[in-house]
């Protein structure tokens, strides 16, 4: 019998009660979160419980600052002695359970909360998911342009930039809803907190699932087709896909030994740079 | 650090720093409040990691000493003033409040 549980969860970037009840339902059938890994959750088995988790981001748990940051572990404390333990960290986001429904909330202000979520997102999802936008979007036009008989694009063949097309239509759709329930939620929610109140984030987690899912499919079909009619330019996209997956992870690694290690966080941040540099300059030169 | 659209603090941002009158570490803050509220105010392990790094941050408060794991802190004079200006505002409610039911009363 399988002891442990590895799982792709997508969800919104903040949506705190969505990731909160899924993991409620996990730990209902025996699987209790122990890892947010950077492609999967890592689940173990436990006894069927019924908990209540909580999500809280705080900007000063940087992914690159050296652990623990600075009142971090007071922090553990002060939830421990409201009966709240620590599941598991990923980046700026903390999950929290108890035992007991009863439980004081860890974020009971909804000013303090909302404005903590934006100082998050304005250091992470919001600029990388503009970025992201405006890269898929000028893929897309140049694709376009190409199909219809304009500049070319990257000497690729047709029906490579006919699902370079697609690809980039379905990273734009992604990235533009996830900014837009963003922004949408932060509105509400900053309106609603003036009057003590908060509000659950835009429900968007289904339609980010089937883009996923189908740029997934989208990416499986065409390195299908570019295998059996690989040109040059086909081959380095081809390994591009499974290398930044693999990168990703690596470097993701590295910066957690690196934070672990206590190395500043300006120095982890360059060192992680300088590694995603090194990856995809070695994966040019290999394919080159 | 307090609301911007209304420059006043929440209820409790302004527990917190009242709290901090005195030296108090975290967890004593955690239990002080609902004991000078009546249990009608709580403040969260989450939102108090927060507000004490903000007001570390704006200098409305400052840590007095490390034991282990607990830090300890201690309004500061610009702390004791915004607590003051906020007070004040309460006041200032509480007067005007009555003053229009007062002569609603004697009409």
């Amino acid at each position: 019998m399988k002891n442990t549980l590895r799982k792709l969860e997508i969800f919104p970037a903040f949506d705190g009660d969505g990731i909160a009840k899924r993991l409620e339902k996990m730990a209902e059938m025996g699987w209790m979160l122990e890892k947010m890994c950077p492609f999967y959750w890592l689940y173990r088995r436990a006894e069927p419980k019924k908990l209540v988790f909580h999500v809280s981001f705080f900007p000063a748990f940087s992914p690159f600052a050296p652990s623990p940051v600075p009142g971090e572990e007071e922090f553990s404390d002060m939830c421990d002695h409201s009966g709240w333990k620590l599941v598991a960290k990923g980046g700026r986001m903390s999950v929290f359970c108890a035992e007991d429904g009863a439980n004081l909330p860890i974020d009971t202000d909804p000013v303090v909360e909302t404005a903590a979520i934006h100082s998050v997102a304005m250091r992470t999802a919001v600029p990388m998911g503009a970025a992201i936008l405006l890269c898929a979007v000028y893929m897309l036009i140049g694709a376009v342009r190409e199909l219809l008989g304009g500049a070319s694009m990257f000497g690729l063949s047709t029906v490579s930039v006919a699902f370079c097309g697609v690809l980039s239509a379905l990273a734009a759709i992604y990235y533009a809803l996830e900014l837009a329930a963003y922004f949408s939620w932060y509105t509400r929610a900053r309106r609603a907190a003036v009057t003590g109140k908060r509000v659950r984030y835009t429900k968007i987690g289904g339609a980010l699932r089937f883009l996923q899912w189908s740029a997934f499919v989208t990416c499986l079909v065409w390195s299908v087709c570019a295998a059996i009619f690989a040109a040059g330019p086909e081959r380095f996209l081809i390994a591009l896909i499974p290398w930044a997956f693999v990168t990703f992870d690596r470097v993701s690694g590295l910066t957690d030994a690196l934070r672990r290690a206590g190395v500043s966080r300006g120095l982890n941040r360059a060192l992680t740079l300088l590694a995603s540099a090194a990856c995809y300059a070695a994966l040019f030169i290999a394919v080159a | 650090m307090p609301r911007a659209k209304f420059q006043t603090l929440t209820e409790q941002m302004f527990y917190t720093l009242l709290c901090l009158d005195t030296e108090r570490c975290g967890v004593d803050i955690l239990d002080r409040v609902p004991e000078i509220t009546g249990g009608r105010v709580t403040v969260g392990s989450g939102t108090l990691y927060v507000l004490l790094e903000q007001f570390l941050a704006e200098g409305w408060i400052s840590e007095t000493k490390t034991e282990g794991r607990r830090r300890s802190y201690i309004l500061t004079e610009e702390g004791r003033l915004i607590l003051r200006r906020e007070f004040d505002r309460i006041t200032r409610q509480a007067e005007d409040y009555r003053r229009v039911f007062e002569r609603e009363e004697q009409k």
